[in-house]
Order: C-alpha cells, then structure tokens, then sequence
C-alpha cells in the first residue's frame, strides 16, 4: 500500500516537529514520492528565505496569474451616476476589471497571442482622443470661470479737484484763454460752477 | 465789488441763461434781470452763421487776435462779468468780479449760489505756458483749424469793439466770435459755438474800467490757483510711456493738437497729464493705472453710448471718467459736447456686453497671462 501524500505534515517536517518514527516513514515516503520531494523542497526554501529576509520568488503558476490579471480587457462600460456639473477629466478604465472586483467584464482569451495590433491602436487612440477632449473641456472651463472673475487692478478715484485744477492751470496758459472760467474751473474743482438748469436748446 | 464801480457804462447787449442768486453784486443784477428776460436761453438764435468757406485769415483780423493775447500783459482792468455755459443737460451761469493787474495776477471773485459758496481765485501772471507748443506761435492753432475774419463793430459796457470771428473751415460756421476793445484790444465779450452754431460758452463784461484795485504788494490776496505740474514729459519721455501701454496720441478727434504734457504724483499713484486744444475747445486727457472705483464715483452719472460705458458729469468744465485695459481715463474738456463725445470714442474701452463669448474670451486672454513670463 502506497502511503498517502504528507500534505500538511510537510510544514511539520520541516520545523522538526515530527516524533522520531513519523520522520522516518515521512523522508522514506519523500524518497519516493516527487510530488512530496518538491513540496518539501519549497517550503524549505520559504523558510531559509523568511529566516534570511530575503523576498522569496514567486511561484510559476502564482506569476502566470498575475500576467492573466494585468493584460487588458474590455473598456468600463460608463458609470450610471455622475455628479452634476462635475467637470470633464479624463479618466483611464480599469483594464479587464468590472465593477465587482477580480471579475472581467468582457472576457478575453489570455493565451490567444493573435491579438491585432491594430485593436489596442485604436483603443489608444479613443484613449487620446477622450483625453485630449476633457484637457480642452477643462481649459475652456476655466477660462470661462477666469473670464467671470472681476478685473483685478488697484481701485482708483480721481481726484476731481486736483485734475480739474490742473486742466486750468495748462490751459489758462494758451492765447485768449478766459481767466474767469479758469477760475471757475479752479475753485474747488469746478464745483462752484451752477449746475446746469435744463434749457430748451 | 468796490463801490467805485458804479456809474460805469453797462454792457450793450448779452446771451444770458438763467442767472443764479447774486449775492454781493447788486449794481449789476437788475441789469442782468433785464437781458434774462429780453434774451433768457435764446443764446443759440444769436449764434452767427457767416457761412463763409474757404475765405483765408484776414491779416487784420490777426493781428487783432495777436493784440488780444498780448494786452494782459501790460492793461490793467476791473469790472463784472457774466460766464455762462450751455450743455445738452441745460446751461449755467456765473456773476464774477475781476480785476487783473499786469505782472501780478487777476483777482477773481464768483458770488455765492444756492449751490455754491462764493469763492475767490488768484490767478498769478507767471503762470506755466503749454510745454509741446515748442516754436510755434500762440495763435497758429487757431489759425491753422479756423478762418479768422473781421465781423464788423459793436460796443460792450460802452466802449467800442472790433468783431473778430473764428470761422470753421468745412462749413464756414462761426466757431467763435471775440469783441475786442479798440482801444486796448482787452477781450471784452467772447462766444463759443458748437458744430451747428450753437452757443456753448459765453462771457462778457457788464462793467468795466481800466485800472486795477489791487495793492502794489502781493498781501491780502486770495488763495492762488496752483501751478500746473512741474515733471514736463518731454517727446522721448512720451515715446517711452507710449510703449509702456499709457496712451499717448499726437492728436484727438476735432483737430484737437496735443499741446502739453505733463506727470503728477509717484509711483502707482502716477499720473500722466496731456493736454490738446485747436485753438478754442481745450481737452485734458489724465491716465492713472488701476481699475475705476465706480462705488465711490461720487457725482457722476453712468452713460453707455456705442458699446461704452463711461460716467459723466456735466459742467464747467465738462468730465468723463472710465476705466479700460487696467488703465483709468479721465477727461476734463472745455469742449462742444459732440467734440467730448468724439474724444472718448477714440480712446481705448471695455466691452460693455459680456456675453459668454466675451467672457471666454476676457478668460482666456487672463489664462494666458498666467503663463506668459512678459506679461
């Protein structure tokens, strides 16, 4: 009768937790068992690695998943929700993931190498194109949210007084210049002058 | 007003609006009652139409002019004048007593008014002369944008006159029309007139003596007016200011010719003065950096007109004050309000409409800016 494999007491053989006779019928089974033999031969490179700190390598089959996991899929169908008036960005789809984690919305054949190259091209290029949509949405966006803002300067009030003082002392210097508007004009701004009463012109 | 004054010949004739309270002038009033009644706001009616074109200056009539511009300098007067100005939102009037002493100044005293208070000028006989005139003659503008005429003989307050009318060129109109003492070539009356004939500004003697009342020494006198700015802004300087984004045109619209320029204040609070005239109608342009303070514009009224937004004040003189391009611009004119109106079209302004294109536009040109390391 052939032994049944050693399974979990693989992990007690390599920390030396087996009595004295389990060790032995466990290597003499390991002697004869390949499956068995690598098992052990891995866990113990675990062990040395964790006891060293070094990262162990992962495993074949653990890497060919993860590369499964990392080719593209199918674009993200587009959300139900949006927030109103939120602004145009461009968002990247989760490659090959719906909106339940670990689940591929449109599945792909991994292992088929006759992908075209000319599918992923266009799906770049309606990658860029989206892209290149939102950047100019956004930028028109803030130029219209800039254009909106007052225009930023120093307050200024003119001095009534004053300008109108110094029209009068420029222009009072010209020929036949009126010296009683002049000083009309120059006392207190002008403003001594009666306001005007509405004639019929 | 002395009281030595009274007896003297009274004005001849007069264009008269409504005359405000005149306190302290009480020789002249009833006789200013008179003319309001019999000429009360008919002032355009009088404006003359030679209707003269292309007629030269007469060599007379110039010389007339140039006697005119000459005669402060050496007649002493004193007397009572009336100012009157008319504008589209009616017309205003003002009773003053002047007496001018040659080399020292001319007194000026305005009554007081329901409005206003009374108030008493000094104006000094140094006072600055126009810096860009350069070699020009004091009356080539006037006769380089008009046709100067003699216009026949009347008298003021007594003493005979010599008309001399300024003629615009195109349609031959009477721009102005200047009543000179024959004796003394004083000023005794002069008028003003828009494009179509219309009297915008007027003022005449009612009283008049030659002599002055002021004392030899300069004491007891009222406040003088101030000087205009001393910092002149010489072609270079202006070349300079003009790249810097101030504007600074050689000319304005009605043949008005830049004849002054001139800086007041310092740093952000810098103010750049020009000054322009044809002859006539003087305008001054003042530009300050910043933005209009419209909540604080006190006595203004907003007006859009073309697609502008500007605030005016009427008055003597005439303002306007807007603000464009982070510059402000204010316009001080003794000008015909169609001149004003063309002064201000042709000087640089915002949009008023800010519709969505405007606005994409204004923030656009604002974005840029952000990264343009010249801006």
């Amino acid at each position: 009768m052939r032994p049944e494999h050693l399974g979990e007491r693989i992990s007690a053989l390599v920390d030396g937790e087996l009595g004295h006779q389990a060790r032995d019928r466990a290597l003499a089974h390991v002697a004869h068992c390949a499956s068995c033999r690598a098992a052990l031969d891995a866990e113990r490179r675990i062990k040395d690695a964790l006891a060293s700190g070094a990262t162990p390598a992962p495993s074949e089959d653990f890497t060919r998943r993860l590369r499964m996991l990392a080719e593209p899929g199918e674009p993200v169908p587009p959300r139900d929700r949006r927030m109103p008036f939120a602004p145009i960005v461009p968002t990247l789809p989760t490659p090959g993931r719906s909106r339940r984690m670990g689940r591929r919305t449109a599945p792909v054949d991994r292992h088929d190498s006759r992908r075209p190259a000319e599918h992923r091209s266009a799906r770049r290029s309606r990658f860029a194109a989206v892209g290149a949509l939102s950047a100019v949405g956004l930028m028109l966006g803030t130029a219209f949210a800039a254009g909106g803002v007052p225009e930023q300067g120093r307050p200024v009030l003119p001095p009534a007084a004053e300008l109108s003082v110094e029209h009068a002392a420029t222009t009072g210097g010209l020929p036949l210049s009126d010296p009683a508007f002049d000083a009309v004009t120059a006392s207190f701004g002008g403003l001594s002058f009666p306001p005007p009463r509405a004639t019929d012109r | 007003m002395s009281a030595q004054h009274a007896g003297r010949a009274r004005i001849g004739s007069a264009a008269m609006p409504a005359l405000p309270g005149l306190a302290g002038f009480a020789g002249p009033v009833a006789l200013l009652a008179v003319l309001l009644v019999a000429l009360g706001g008919s002032a355009p009616a009088l404006a003359p139409t030679a209707q003269v074109e292309g007629v030269p200056s007469d060599a007379r009539a110039m010389d007339l002019l140039e006697r005119a511009a000459q005669a402060p300098a050496s007649v002493a007067y004193h007397g009572v004048q009336f100012v009157s100005a008319w504008s589209e939102a009616g017309s205003s009037s003002l009773v003053v007593e002047i007496d001018h002493r040659p080399g020292h100044g001319t007194t000026v005293r305005s009554g007081s008014t329901v409005e206003s208070p009374a108030a008493d000028t000094f104006l000094p006989a140094d006072g600055s002369e126009p810096s860009v005139l350069g070699s020009s003659g004091p009356l080539d503008l006037l006769a380089a944008n008009f046709t100067v005429v003699l216009a026949g003989r009347a008298s003021v307050s007594g003493r005979a006159a010599d008309i001399v009318e300024a003629q615009r060129a195109g349609s031959g109109l009477a721009a102005a029309r200047f009543w000179l003492d024959t004796e003394t070539a004083l000023v005794l009356r002069r008028e003003v007139y828009d494009e179509r004939g219309r009297t915008t500004r007027a003022s005449a003697f009612v009283e008049i003596a030659l002599g002055s009342t002021q004392p030899a020494a300069a004491t007891h006198l009222p406040p003088a007016m101030p000087p205009a700015w001393s910092d002149e802004v010489d072609y270079s300087d202006r070349a300079a200011m003009s790249t810097g984004g101030w504007e600074c045109p050689d000319e304005l619209p009605g043949s008005l010719d830049l004849v002054d320029a001139r800086r007041g204040g310092e740093g952000d609070n810098q103010i750049l003065h020009l000054s322009y005239s044809d002859g006539l109608a003087t305008v001054s342009l003042f530009e300050q950096r910043g933005v209009l303070d419209e909540e604080n514009l006190d006595g203004y009224s907003p007006v859009e007109r073309d697609g502008r937004r500007v605030f005016v004040r009427d008055g003597v003189p005439q303002r306007v004050v807007w603000s464009a391009g982070g510059t402000v611009f204010t316009v001080v004119a003794d000008a015909p309000p169609a001149t004003v109106d063309a002064v201000v079209a042709a000087l640089p302004h915002d949009p008023v409409e800010d519709g969505g294109w405007h606005r994409l536009g204004r923030g656009l040109d604002r974005v840029s800016s952000w990264f343009n390391p010249f801006g």
